[in-house]
């Protein structure tokens, strides 16, 4: 499926420095999904990768539109186009949904960090989760906030909301060898130990303490 | 997995509690016998058994347990908390002994939430409730988790009566669990039904004019 997929899509390379074929593009918007969906907090952006995978999705459709009809491959490639474009607005949709539950810590995060690193939401997701925390602190406000004593009519939102919980466990394929994982004790009689993770090994470990291998990409989540 | 339109806030984990948790608003309704360390001018009105215009110093009432955390302070001056009886060491060692017959619905629905919120009141006891409300919900859990995959297409009221509320969260994850599967094995899966929050609407006045 793939040596076809880069035969239709040919041209959509153009425009990037380091060259993908479109399979490892697909292969990283797949990896991109799968973490995204198993993380419990927000993870990075990965905008310009969703902005390569809808060229290529309005690329094969034109493609498609010159194949005359009935020939099976046409139906084929229609049926790719389609899980592209679920696996697309699945990962889209997973991000949202972190931002609608942890908003007030969502933005805390992008105002503190540092101008060179990379951002965690697109200018997209940015307004979105502003407009979303000025929505609920108005609603807050007119129904609520508005009839109690002035002294209390503030709520601060983060600590309001509940925090991404770190400590959830997750499952987890190595991909490049990693040595000394440190693994903190749960209750006070363990102790902390450290762990070597062997290539394509799986694990269940928390994701506090894999979350920067997650990251850099040395793990992938299942 | 169950998609929902709106995401309702979770309760707190452990010693913590969410504030727009509506789980948390009403476990904090739970009352706990405390007894006042100070007076009360002109509070008589909360406590109906003496008719005095304000409370006296030493006197024990039963306070809900969000007016206890906020009066509470570590120098105590304003009020002392007691345990509850469910927390104490005769129940504790009953606990101890069999977690799994006790009808934890009657012993206050909200006992693991009730139980983790009583460690904010720095009693010398802590470590020992503590312990006892982990090894209760150990105790329990495999039945919970039992029950819950394999009761499906009947009445289980029977099995949830003696659960408390956080028990019965994680029954219901369970049947949802269970049902989702059912439908996907018999090939429902993906055959569109109508939103509940439609259904409850009742906006569906076409399909009712229909003959």
């Amino acid at each position: 499926m793939s040596d076809t997929l880069s035969d239709d899509a040919s041209g959509g390379d153009d425009g990037q420095e380091d060259v993908m074929t479109p399979a490892e593009l697909i292969g990283k918007l797949e990896e991109a999904w799968l973490n995204e969906k198993f993380s419990p907090e927000l993870l990075e952006n990965k905008s310009e990768m969703g902005e390569c995978v809808m060229e290529q999705l309005t690329h094969m459709e034109a493609n498609l539109q010159r194949v005359r009809r009935g020939d099976v491959k046409a139906s084929v490639h229609r049926m790719e186009i389609d899980r592209i474009r679920f696996v697309l607005s699945s990962y889209l949709r997973s991000r949202l949904q972190k931002i609608e539950k942890f908003f007030p810590h969502v933005l805390e995060k992008e105002k503190s960090r540092v101008e060179g690193d990379p951002s965690f939401l697109s200018p997209e997701e940015f307004a979105f989760a502003k407009e979303y925390l000025a929505n609920t602190e108005t609603y807050l406000k007119a129904v609520a906030l508005k009839h109690m004593p002035p002294n209390l009519q503030t709520v601060d939102m983060l600590k309001a909301v509940p925090e991404p919980c770190l400590d959830s466990f997750v499952f987890l394929r190595v991909r490049e060898r990693q040595e000394n994982i440190l693994v903190e004790p749960e209750t006070d009689d363990q102790r902390e130990y450290v762990v070597d993770l062997d290539v394509d090994s799986q694990h269940l470990m928390r994701y506090r303490a894999i979350a920067p291998l997650v990251s850099s990409g040395a793990v992938q989540l299942i | 997995m169950e998609t929902h339109s709106y995401f309702p806030v979770p309760p707190g984990v452990g010693m913590e509690e969410n504030f727009l948790s509506l789980d948390d608003i009403l476990l904090s309704h739970e009352r706990l016998p405390s007894r006042t360390e100070c007076t009360f001018p002109r509070l008589g009105f909360l406590e109906k058994s003496s008719d005095s215009r304000d409370i006296q110093e030493g006197t024990k009432m039963e306070m809900p347990l969000f007016l206890a955390k906020g009066l509470y302070e570590r120098k105590r001056r304003v009020v002392s908390v007691e345990l509850p009886k469910v927390y104490k060491e005769g129940w504790r060692t009953v606990f101890n002994a069999d977690p799994t017959v006790v009808d934890l619905h009657k012993m206050g629905p909200y006992y693991y939430g009730l139980g983790s919120q009583l460690l904010h009141f720095d009693s010398p006891e802590n470590p020992e409730i503590a312990q006892a409300v982990l090894q209760t919900f150990i105790g329990r859990f495999r039945r919970t988790m039992d029950s819950s995959q394999n009761a499906y297409n009947e009445d289980t009221s029977a099995l949830v009566e003696r659960l408390d509320y956080l028990e019965r969260a994680l029954f219901r994850a369970g049947q949802s669990g269970l049902n989702s599967f059912q439908n996907w094995e018999r090939g429902r899966a993906s055959t569109i039904t109508a939103s509940s929050l439609v259904l409850n609407y009742r906006k569906r006045k076409i399909t009712d004019l229909q003959p």
